[in-house]
C-alpha cells in the first residue's frame, strides 16, 4: 500500500473517440510540470494516477505543481492497494479515518466488473469493520463529516481528501488562439477562460510610446506572468503601434477613431495569426461595457479580421469578470494605472451605433494603411514570460 | 542622460559611494571594531548638527522620510496624551500641500480618540487654529511646486502648540525654520544614499518611540543604527553646506532658463501657490498634452524627469487640483527637479528639447 494521486478529468471521460488523445496529452502535461524522472503519470481506466516508483508521493509538493493543469477535474490523495482484498480494503478505510471524526459514509465505485463483490457489498462489508472497530463512531448516509472513496480499478484505490481543480480541458488540445492582451482587467480572463477550454494562447500587446509608458508593457509582462502559471512559459508578442495609431489619429474621422484603432489592431492580429498558424483572435469584449463593445461596434470591427473571432466574456457581468480576475491572480496588477493604448486616444463623443459597411469603407480610403500594418507585424518583439530579469 | 528628477531621489555624491563601499562594525559592540563605528558616528552627528542648526544630542536617524514624518508625527502625539489628562482633545493643523508620509499618520491619528485633524492652505489657517491647537504640521517645501511655506509670526503667536516641520525637500537647500521644534529629513534627497534619514527633536519634547527594541538612540528609534548610511549622508551635506549659496545661484540660473518656456510657449503655465518658491523645484503645465505622455516623450530621448511626487504615482487624484488648479492644468502638468550636478547645458538643451516634444505633441492632440 502506497500513498499516490488519483487524478480525476472530468469532461474528457464524455468523449468517446478521441478520450484517448486528450488523456495523453493531459498526462503528458502532468509529467513535464512534475519534472521528476522517479514520478509517473500513467493512464488507469478513466482516471490519471500520479505515483512515485520508489514508495509514497510527496502529494502537497506534487499537487502544487499541477493544480493549475485545465483538464484535471480533481486530485485525489490516495491510497494504491496491489492486492484489492476486501481485508485490505477494510484496513485501508479505517486508516484514513482520523480519530476526530464521528459520522462518515463508504462510497465504492467498481470499474473492474471481474471483481467477485458488488459495490454496495463492499461498502456495507467495510462499514460494517470500521463499526465493530471503532465505538465513536456511526455511519451517516446523508450527511456524513467524511466519505471514504472505495475505487476499484486496475489496482484498489481508498481516499478521502478531494482537491477541486480547475476542470476545463488540456492546454492546446483545442486549437491555438491570439490573444489581444492589453493590460486592463478583461483581456487576461478571457485569455485564461480559453486557454481553460484547451486552447494554446499567443498573447499580444499592441505598445505605443511615448502615449504608453515602459511601465504599462511591464504590467502586461507581469500580467503574462501570472497566466504562466496556468499555460506554462509562453512568449509575449510586443506590436509596435505608435505610427499606426498616430497615422489614424491624424487622417481619420474622431468619432470613429476607437473603431479604426481596433480595426487596425485586428489587422495587425490577423497578419499574426496566420504566421503562428493560429485558427482565431481571443478579446476581452464583454457586450455593452462601452461604446466600442456594443453589438453593432463589434460588427463594425469584426470585419478587419479573416479569423474568427472569440469573445468569452461577452456574456459576463463586469463583477463576475473581477471575480475571476482576482481568483486568477491578474486583478491587483490590471488596476495599476498606467496608461494603456485604448486610454488615450479615445473620441469626446463615440459613435455607439456604427454602420458597419460605412467603417470599413471609410477604412478603405486610406491606403497607406495596409503597409503600416504589416510593417507593425513585422516588427513585433517577442518577450519570453515569465521574464528572467 | 540629464536627470531632472531630483524631488524624487538624487544621485549619490563620490564622497558617498566611497564611504558605501566600506565595512563596519556594530556600533554597539564592546570590541574595538564596534567603538570605531560608534565613534564614527559621533563625529558624522556632530558634522550634520552645523547644518541643522541644532545640537547633536537633538538628532535622532531613521530609515529616511516617511519613517521620520511618522516618528515625529505619531510620536509626539502620543506623547501629548501621556503627558496630560488623557479626556483631553488635541487639534492638529496641517498644510494643503503634506507628503502622503505627513498626511497618513494624521489621518491614523484622526481615527483615534481625542485627535481632530484639519488640512488648509497656511493663508486660511487664522480661521482654523484654536485654543485645542495642540500640533501644527508643515512641508518646509512643496514636493510637487517647490512652495516655500514660512510660518514664523503664527509660530510665534501659539507657542504651546508643537511645530513639526518636513524639511525632506529643504535641508541642505534652505535653513532649517528656527521655530521648529520637530524637523525631519532624508539622506537619498541630498546625494546620500536610500534608506537613512532622521529628523530632529527639541530638547524638552518627548517622543513616544513606535518601535520597540533594542536601547539604541536612547530607546525612541531602537535598531542598529545604519552605519554606513549616516556616513555617507553626512558627508554628502558637509559637501553640499559648504557650497550651499553656490549652488543655490547654479540653480537658481537652471530653474530660470527652464522658466522661460512659459514665455516662449502659448498656453504654458508655471504651477506655484505661494510667492516664493524653491528654485529646486519647477512644476509646469503645457495645456492639451497629458503629462504622462511628454515623462514618456522626454524618458526616450534620456531627459527624466516626472508628473508629480514619485511617491504619488499609484494614487490616482492629482494634487494640483486640490489646490485649486483647473483639471486641464493638473493633467498637462510635469515637475522638473534639479541639484547642484546639474548645469546650465542641461537646462538648454532640455528646454530646447521640451519645445520640440511638446510641439509635436500638441500637433497630434489638436483639437483634444
Amino acid at each position: 500500500m502506497k500513498k499516490v494521486l488519483l487524478i480525476k478529468y472530468g469532461e474528457i471521460a464524455l468523449r468517446k473517440g478521441n478520450r484517448s488523445i486528450f488523456e495523453k496529452k493531459l498526462a503528458s502535461t502532468i509529467q513535464n510540470l512534475i519534472n521528476d524522472s522517479n514520478i509517473k503519470t500513467t493512464r488507469e481506466q478513466g482516471r490519471l494516477l500520479v505515483e512515485n516508483i520508489n514508495g509514497d508521493i510527496d502529494a502537497d509538493a506534487v499537487i502544487e505543481k499541477i493544480r493549475r493543469i485545465f483538464g484535471i477535474a480533481a486530485i485525489c490523495i490516495s491510497y494504491k492497494l496491489d492486492d484489492a482484498a476486501l481485508s485490505n480494503l477494510q484496513k485501508a478505510a479505517l486508516m484514513t479515518l482520523t480519530e476526530d471524526k464521528t459520522t462518515f459514509k463508504i462510497e465504492t465505485k467498481r470499474s473492474d466488473k471481474r471483481y467477485p463483490m458488488q459495490s454496495q457489498e463492499i461498502s456495507a462489508a467495510i462499514g460494517e469493520y470500521i463499526l465493530n472497530q471503532r465505538s465513536n463512531i456511526t455511519v451517516d448516509v446523508h450527511n456524513p463529516q467524511v466519505i471514504v472513496w472505495i475505487e476499484i480499478r486496475n489496482y484498489a484505490y481508498v481516499y478521502t481528501d478531494i482537491i477541486k481543480c480547475e476542470s476545463g480541458l488540456p492546454y492546446g488540445s483545442t486549437g491555438k488562439g491570439l490573444l489581444l492582451l492589453s493590460g486592463g482587467i478583461d483581456s487576461p480572463v478571457a485569455g485564461y477562460l480559453m486557454a481553460r477550454r484547451g486552447m494554446e494562447i499567443i498573447p499580444i500587446y499592441f505598445h505605443s510610446p511615448p502615449y504608453t509608458s515602459e511601465r504599462a508593457k511591464d504590467k502586461v509582462i507581469d500580467l503574462m506572468e501570472c497566466l504562466c502559471r496556468f499555460i506554462g512559459p509562453s512568449p509575449l508578442y510586443v506590436v509596435p503601434f505608435t505610427e499606426t495609431q498616430l497615422y489614424i489619429y491624424e487622417n481619420m474621422q474622431s468619432e470613429k477613431m476607437t473603431l479604426f484603432l481596433k480595426r487596425a489592431m485586428f489587422h495587425i492580429a490577423s497578419i499574426i495569426a496566420e504566421k503562428e498558424k493560429a485558427h482565431c483572435l481571443i478579446t476581452g469584449d464583454s457586450i455593452g461595457q462601452v461604446a466600442s463593445q456594443t453589438a453593432h461596434s463589434i460588427a463594425a470591427v469584426d470585419s478587419a479580421s479573416n479569423f474568427a473571432v472569440l469573445r468569452p466574456l461577452a456574456a459576463m457581468d463586469k463583477q463576475q469578470i473581477i471575480n475571476t480576475a482576482k481568483q486568477i491572480g491578474t486583478y491587483e496588477i490590471s488596476i495599476l494605472p498606467y496608461e494603456d493604448c485604448c486610454t488615450i486616444f479615445v473620441p469626446k463623443h463615440p459613435e455607439h451605433k456604427p454602420n458597419a459597411k460605412a467603417v470599413a469603407s471609410l477604412e478603405a480610403k486610406n491606403i497607406a494603411l495596409p503597409k503600416l500594418f504589416s510593417k507593425a507585424a513585422e516588427q513585433i518583439e517577442p518577450v519570453q514570460c515569465p521574464s528572467t530579469n | 542622460m540629464i536627470y531632472f528628477d531630483n524631488a524624487a531621489t538624487t544621485l549619490l555624491c563620490a564622497s558617498a559611494k566611497e564611504i558605501l563601499q566600506q565595512d563596519f562594525g556594530n556600533p554597539s559592540s564592546p570590541h574595538a571594531y564596534g567603538l570605531k563605528a560608534e565613534r564614527a558616528i559621533k563625529k558624522a552627528i556632530k558634522e550634520i548638527s552645523t547644518p541643522l542648526l541644532c545640537d547633536p544630542k537633538e538628532i535622532i536617524f531613521t530609515s529616511g522620510g516617511t519613517e521620520s514624518n511618522n516618528l515625529g508625527i505619531l510620536g509626539a502625539a502620543f506623547s501629548l496624551k501621556s503627558a496630560s489628562n488623557k479626556s483631553l482633545k488635541f487639534h492638529i493643523l496641517a498644510t494643503n500641500q503634506e507628503h502622503p508620509s505627513v498626511i497618513e499618520p494624521l489621518e491614523y491619528l484622526s481615527t483615534l480618540p481625542g485627535y481632530s485633524v484639519t488640512y488648509a492652505a497656511p493663508s486660511e489657517w487664522e480661521a482654523h487654529i484654536c485654543e485645542q491647537t495642540a500640533m501644527i504640521c508643515m512641508t518646509q517645501i512643496s514636493s510637487d511646486t517647490g512652495d516655500i511655506f514660512d510660518i514664523k509670526e503664527l509660530a510665534e503667536k501659539f507657542p504651546k502648540a508643537i511645530i513639526f516641520v518636513d524639511g525632506s525637500q529643504g535641508f541642505c537647500k534652505i535653513k532649517p525654520p528656527s521655530y521648529a521644534d520637530i524637523y525631519t529629513f532624508s539622506g537619498h534627497k541630498v546625494h546620500g544614499s536610500m534608506g537613512i534619514g532622521g529628523l530632529v527633536v527639541k530638547k524638552g519634547l518627548r517622543l513616544v518611540p513606535i518601535m520597540h527594541g533594542g536601547g539604541q538612540q536612547r530607546q525612541i528609534r531602537p535598531g542598529t543604527e545604519n552605519v554606513p548610511g549616516i556616513l555617507a549622508m553626512s558627508a554628502a551635506v558637509l559637501e553640499q553646506y559648504d557650497s550651499q549659496h553656490q549652488n543655490y545661484e547654479l540653480v537658481k540660473n537652471i530653474k530660470g532658463i527652464l522658466s522661460t518656456l512659459a514665455n516662449e510657449i502659448s498656453d504654458t503655465y508655471i504651477n506655484q501657490t505661494t510667492e516664493v518658491t524653491s528654485p529646486y523645484i519647477l512644476n509646469i503645465s503645457f495645456i492639451g498634452i497629458k503629462g504622462e505622455t511628454l515623462v514618456n516623450m522626454l524618458s526616450q530621448r534620456e531627459i527624466y524627469v516626472s508628473m508629480g511626487m514619485a511617491c504619488r504615482t499609484a494614487k490616482k487624484e492629482s494634487p494640483l487640483t486640490s489646490m485649486g488648479f483647473s483639471k486641464e492644468r493638473a493633467e498637462s502638468a510635469i515637475r522638473l527637479s534639479f541639484s547642484c550636478m546639474n548645469t546650465e547645458k542641461e537646462a538648454l538643451e532640455a528646454k530646447e528639447v521640451i519645445k520640440e516634444c511638446v510641439t509635436q505633441l500638441r500637433k497630434t492632440a489638436k483639437g483634444r
